[in-house]
């Protein structure tokens, strides 16, 4: 059970103030839309005909689902044995993660709890375990795991590259930097050249972390297309990084060809986009992904930026959909919230906020940039200190948040907010509209 | 053999890694509200919205196997939903269950897909208890994130919790409009707690939702700062 990190009590208590102060104090305020969009919801009715459809599942045509089926009889017939179990939770997470559908990890979490009660729970239940952990943002206790899992097999490669993922995504590069060491000394330089381009791509050094991703980026016919999807991702990341916009075109429409529909890469290719101008491109991208929060997200701020009349629609959907995840509690989009509130709602201080929490939990580049954006917009180069002095302990470098550190260095803090408010849009998305 | 392994692990990595940015939907989650009655003291109205494709998992609605769920699947199973639905929460006033008796099927919409609207009514022993005790165990065996957010509105007062796999049980004093407050136990017991002290506002926004269409497509039009001046005259 992972309870102590769920039912943490500051967490609790910070996400019923958090809830009530986002939903309430802005209502009083102003009547945004959020409960207005839950009041305005459909009201419980009885379908027109027998026939209607209410709802889409797996179909047993699905292979991955006659997959799943066949691995939970098997384990069904065996429930004592862990390696059915862990085989059945890989299923579950795989599904999951392939369709953006996150009840499948609370499946696959069901599925292995009861052996992790074990004293010393078998290792591949572990990894299953926290590689969960890990999907639902709970890096320290996946981050603790790992670590124990390393201390009982030093050399497996999947706990090495996930706490080293972690690592980077958290901005502890020390710690990612060992570990691409030790990934390198247990499963070869193709494993430990991955590890090491994707952290010095986080460091200021993208040319380097460039030419380390071209050697492996032809893994042989033998590599899953999921494999060369992410290298080619992680190129397309690199080179965005850099300003070479056209390179990471090519990068990302060549791993959305060997994956398409991937969720994760339609949202990142998808913002890219918007950053580019090309808002009419990322809508084309995610418009017929809507049920995904992140690619709705993606939808939402290109409508806004282009002014499309779907806009406001789709606002107050994305508003229901940020309110029924604070209503159970949940705190993973915490980054994107924040964006959403800064370009979307124009609400900095909020936008500021939740980026500042947000930060209390990762650092990649987007946890940077929102969090300078939205300290930019609200005229307060204090509020950025801690991503400025990370970035200088990192020496990460971007195109998208360079100019930022630039504006804030030279920002005197008492400089008027409009002024550096629209900077800050512009910064984001040079096709922004007001 | 070896190159074979590195791969797997390699896969189920970059599988699990990926979505760095968490996974696209929330979780499973359910919505469960009861209503006291002022005409049948001992009578709670309930409504309870689960979501078809938590119900598919647990007991199997897509009866073809298509893909679909239509509302025939969904009437057909009514009984089966119900049972195991019911079966899997109790309400307690002073600590005597209350029967529980399905009252109609319906559906509803919500972010994230269709779900079942399953209306019941909490028959007590007694008149309003003055403890009322929600002891909530749905999906406790299939998915430990499902959260089970429930609201209590008793008159014009609105509490609720959010109850789950490892926090099933929240208790509430309904006689004691005071002691509203005690939905800080739910604070205490590890969970999400409530709207405490700001029911009567959301009972005066209800008052202006009805008596104001006008403004609210105003605001659904994201005009976002003129609606508050609409609103005070209105």
């Amino acid at each position: 059970m992972n309870d102590k990190n769920e039912g943490n009590f500051d967490e609790v208590r910070c996400s019923s103030r958090r809830t009530v102060l986002r939903l309430f104090l802005p209502l009083l305020l102003i009547l945004p839309a959020p409960l207005l969009a839950q009041t305005n919801r459909t009201k419980p009715y009885i379908p027109a005909s027998d026939g209607v459809v209410l709802q889409l599942v797996p179909p047993a045509t699905d292979p991955r689902v006659r997959q799943f089926e066949q691995l939970r009889n098997d384990f069904n017939a065996h429930p004592q044995d862990a390696a059915k179990a862990v085989l059945l939770a890989q299923a579950y997470v795989d599904y999951g993660r392939s369709t953006g559908d996150a009840r499948y990890l609370g499946r696959a979490m069901a599925v292995v709890q009861p052996f992790m009660a074990a004293p010393a729970p078998p290792v591949p239940v572990m990894l299953v375990h926290a590689t969960i952990q890990q999907s639902r943002h709970f890096f320290q206790a996946s981050r603790d795991e790992l670590s124990q899992i390393l201390k009982r097999d030093p050399a497996n490669v999947q706990a090495l590259l996930t706490l080293a993922t972690i690592a980077m995504v958290q901005g502890d590069h020390d710690l990612a930097n060992r570990l691409c060491v030790d990934l390198t000394n247990n499963a070869g330089n193709f494993m430990g050249m991955i590890c090491t381009a994707s952290l010095r791509s986080l460091s200021g050094q993208g040319e380097q972390a460039y030419a380390l991703l071209t050697y492996v980026e032809d893994p042989g016919p033998k590599a899953p297309p999921a494999i060369v999807a992410w290298i080619e991702g992680l190129m397309a990341d690199t080179a965005a990084r850099m300003g070479n916009a056209a390179t990471a075109d090519v990068h990302f429409k060549k791993a959305l060809r060997l994956t398409p529909g991937d969720n994760f890469l339609l949202a990142d290719y998808g913002e890219f986009l918007i950053d580019q101008g090309r808002t009419k491109e990322a809508i084309d991208l995610v418009g017929n992904d809507t049920q995904s929060d992140t690619s709705f997200l993606v939808l939402v701020t290109a409508e806004k930026a282009l002014g499309s009349p779907k806009a406001k629609a789709d606002m107050a959907e994305m508003d229901a959909r940020f309110q029924s995840m604070d209503q159970r509690g949940d705190h993973v989009f915490m980054r994107e919230e924040a964006s959403y509130l800064l370009h979307v709602e124009h609400d900095p201080k909020s936008a500021l906020n939740l980026a500042r929490q947000n930060w209390q939990v990762q650092h990649a580049p987007k946890d940077v940039r929102v969090y300078l954006e939205a300290a930019l917009a609200t005229g307060d180069p204090a509020a950025a200190k801690p991503a400025l002095d990370f970035i200088d302990r990192t020496h990460l470098k971007d195109v998208t948040i360079d100019p930022l550190v630039a504006q804030l260095r030279v920002l005197k803090p008492a400089r008027s907010p409009s002024a550096v408010s629209t900077s800050a849009s512009r910064s984001f998305s040079s096709g922004s509209g007001r | 053999m070896k190159l074979r392994r590195l791969w797997y692990a390699v896969f189920a990595t970059v599988m699990s890694l990926s979505p760095l940015s968490a996974l696209a939907h929330k979780e499973s989650d359910a919505y469960l509200s009861l209503r006291t009655d002022t005409a049948h003291d001992h009578v709670m109205h309930g409504q309870w919205d689960i979501a078809l494709r938590d119900l598919d998992y647990a007991i199997g609605l897509d009866e073809n196997h298509d893909g679909a769920i239509t509302w025939k699947e969904v009437k057909d199973k009514r009984s089966a939903i119900e049972n195991y639905a019911l079966a899997r929460m109790q309400v307690k006033g002073d600590g005597l269950t209350c029967d529980m008796q399905p009252t109609g099927q319906k559906i509803d919409e919500h972010t994230d897909g269709a779900y079942v609207v399953i209306l019941f009514d909490a028959v007590c022993d007694k008149n309003i208890p003055s403890k009322l005790t929600i002891d909530y165990r749905l999906m406790y065996d299939l998915d430990p994130y499902h959260r089970g957010i429930v609201t209590i509105h008793s008159g014009d007062k609105i509490a609720g919790a959010v109850l789950g796999p490892s926090n099933p049980v929240a208790s509430i004093n309904l006689r004691e409009p005071d002691r509203w407050g005690e939905f800080k136990s739910f604070v205490t017991d590890g969970i999400w707690h409530i709207w405490t002290g700001i029911d009567h506002i959301l009972f005066l926004l209800s008052l202006l939702y009805w008596s104001c269409a006008a403004l609210i497509h105003a605001v659904a039009d994201g005009e976002s700062v003129a609606p508050f001046q609409k609103a005070a005259a209105c």
